[in-house]
């Protein structure tokens, strides 16, 4: 089981803030990006970083169980 | 350089602090640091500038006060209403601290004037609100190798991050390489923020920027901070460059400025 967190207008588009997933092993962050983009179909394209473990990753980044992978859009406003 | 005796009283609770000092004010009082807009971010980060005793402020704001803003922009005031935002935030600032000299830009800056404008600052900080702004901004603080200090809200979340690639940590552009769609990501006039989360933010700027003229602590390179205000956490998320970054890699494109379309209802 890994845990999504959703970032600004993305949890707005998804429409949560959170979730838990079981994936499968070796699934990278592109396989899992696939995964939300069929659960979510608002969800945007980007631009958006993808941090595993609060570090930034690739779309090559293998995801294990028990990751926390966030999803994080900029910001416009000040 | 000597103090007068009322700048010992004023910065008494400064000069104190080990990692401050005589010293330490001295470069404060000498420092000069640029805030891109005097609005939500800009409002709070100001304040606390002036009030550390940041020598020079530089200030640029095209727009004028209006009743709107004063939920969160809080250097400016009812009776300020109409008046310049730039103009608003210097009265502020000359009657919290007088040794701040204040200079002010009462105008939308652009790929032709912006950086000459930066050249003659220290530090940058980022409090505008579209991203056009916040791309122009953090291209060019690259050319003109400038740390950019940059805050940004949404609703009740934020961010904070220092772009320093000429120090060889990530720009702006490492983590996004280009502006969203146009409509894809809200501006605070259509999405609403929280006035108090702008406080959080602007002042986590100023913190920064403190900390940099001191060379004191870590500063936020290389990383992101990420403030949820309902849920009260803070995520530190470690960010690198980008090693085919358009802007700050050995494979740059961008060689000069580039002026995106503003987005369809910005503030």
């Amino acid at each position: 089981m890994i845990k999504v967190l959703f970032f600004g207008i993305l949890s707005t588009k998804c429409k949560t803030k959170e979730l838990e997933l079981d994936i499968t092993s070796a699934a990278t962050v592109k396989d899992l990006i696939a995964i939300l983009k069929e659960r979510f179909s608002d969800m945007p394209d980007g631009p958006f970083i993808i941090a595993v473990n609060e570090t930034q990753a690739t779309l090559d980044t293998i995801i294990n169980d028990n990751d926390e992978v966030a999803v994080m859009p900029p910001f416009s406003g000040g | 350089m000597d103090f007068t005796e009322e700048q010992i009283e004023r910065y008494s609770r400064h000069i104190i602090l080990p990692e401050v000092g005589g010293k330490g004010q001295e470069k404060l009082l000498n420092a000069k640091v640029f805030v891109l807009g005097a609005g939500g971010l800009g409002s709070p980060a100001l304040m606390y500038l002036a009030a550390a005793g940041i020598g020079t402020l530089g200030i640029a704001d095209g727009d004028h006060v209006d009743l709107s803003n004063l939920q969160r922009q809080i250097i400016h005031n009812n009776e300020r209403i109409g008046m310049h935002k730039a103009l608003s935030a210097k009265k502020t600032i000359n009657e919290l601290n007088p040794d701040v000299n204040v200079i002010t830009y009462e105008e939308r800056l652009t790929a032709d004037n912006i950086r000459e404008v930066l050249r003659d600052y220290d530090i940058i900080l980022d409090g505008s609100d579209n991203f056009p702004t916040r791309f122009l901004m953090n291209d060019a603080c690259f050319f003109e190798g400038k740390p950019l200090v940059s805050g940004s809200m949404f609703r009740f979340e934020g961010q904070v991050a220092v772009f320093d690639p000429t120090n060889g940590e990530p720009c702006y552009r490492c983590l996004y390489p280009e502006p969203p769609p146009k409509g894809l990501v809200p501006s605070c006039q259509e999405a609403g923020v929280l006035g108090a989360l702008a406080g959080v933010i602007g002042v986590l700027q100023a913190v920064e920027a403190i900390k940099i003229v001191l060379g004191k602590g870590k500063p936020l390179t290389g990383s992101l901070l990420i403030f949820d205000a309902l849920d009260m956490s803070f995520r530190k998320v470690k960010v690198g460059k980008d090693p085919v970054c358009a802007l700050c890699s050995d494979t740059a494109t961008i060689k000069e400025l580039i002026t995106y379309e503003a987005e369809v209802c910005e503030i």
